[in-house]
């Protein structure tokens, strides 16, 4: 095995959706809780709840959060890069602290048929050491795993 | 976030690191395999503790052990980094397959 800090290797996916950029890219931020699979992916889901909703702020800076039934809100992420119709950036820290915030960087290409979303997931690297978790006490849930998928998953190239 | 839809084996890697203890000794491996004295070093549980959290780890798939000696070394297992991977790459799967058919519904709705 080795170890090399250097290559993160990010997650990417990619779909093609029949929508113009402008809408594709309305319904991927504004209206994020209509198709997000809040079921499974979601903080209130690790306590086998649904949430009661997903709110995404339509700005650069604004806040991703869900609000759990009690009306609890839990951020996600912070909106970084705000392009409607071409490119969404947002700082992904669900369950973390924001200084620990990984990148998840969504572009919105046009096709002769609609638009191609791509998303890539990284930064890894901004994910400070275990003291801070350790620190803050977090409480057990996948939430952190995303957050901590770097310790393991990042910055390891099998060899 | 729960981890309903990961395998068992990612399942038991994900309930693994829940623990901070467990995550502070994966950081530290990341550097490269150490011994388990040297995991053990500064941490705020005994030595015993470490030993059980590693036990935890390599049966999560996380860790891998072999003998050096009368120490014991420890390491990053590649394949449990690659299921924890792999789970991620579903969320994000599972996200866009959401996504996509929002999509599809919208163009037929005709907006």
């Amino acid at each position: 095995m080795g170890i090399d800090p250097g290559k993160l290797a990010p997650v990417e996916r990619s779909v093609h959706v029949p929508l113009r950029p402008k809408e594709a890219f309305r319904l991927f931020t504004e209206r994020m809780e209509e198709w997000w699979p809040l079921e499974t992916h979601s903080i209130a889901a690790g306590r086998e709840e649904e949430p009661a909703g997903l709110t995404v702020e339509p700005r650069e800076g604004g806040r991703i959060f869900e609000t759990a039934p009690d009306g609890t809100e839990a951020a996600w992420g912070r909106i970084r890069d705000w392009q409607p119709g071409a490119r969404l950036g947002i700082t992904w820290h669900v369950g973390r602290d924001e200084a620990e915030a990984t990148e998840v960087t969504v572009t919105f290409t046009p096709t002769d048929q609609g638009t191609m979303v791509h998303l890539v997931h990284d930064g890894w690297e901004a994910l400070g050491g275990a003291a801070t978790a350790i620190q803050a006490g977090y409480g057990p849930g996948w939430e952190l795993v995303l957050g901590r998928f770097a310790l393991a998953v990042g910055r390891i190239v099998p060899a | 976030m729960t981890y309903e839809g990961a395998t068992p084996e990612a399942d038991g890697a994900i309930a693994a690191l829940a623990d901070p203890t467990r995550r502070a000794l994966i950081e530290r491996l990341r550097a490269g395999p150490l011994a388990v004295s040297a995991l053990a070093e500064g941490l705020p549980v005994s030595r015993p503790a470490v030993s059980q959290h590693l036990k935890v780890l390599s049966g999560a798939g996380l860790v891998e052990a072999r003998a050096e000696g009368t120490r014991r070394i420890y390491a990053l297992s590649p394949e449990g980094v690659a299921r924890l991977r792999a789970y991620v790459e579903t969320l994000w799967s599972d996200a866009f397959a959401g996504f996509a058919a929002a999509a599809e519904k919208e163009k037929k709705d005709g907006h």
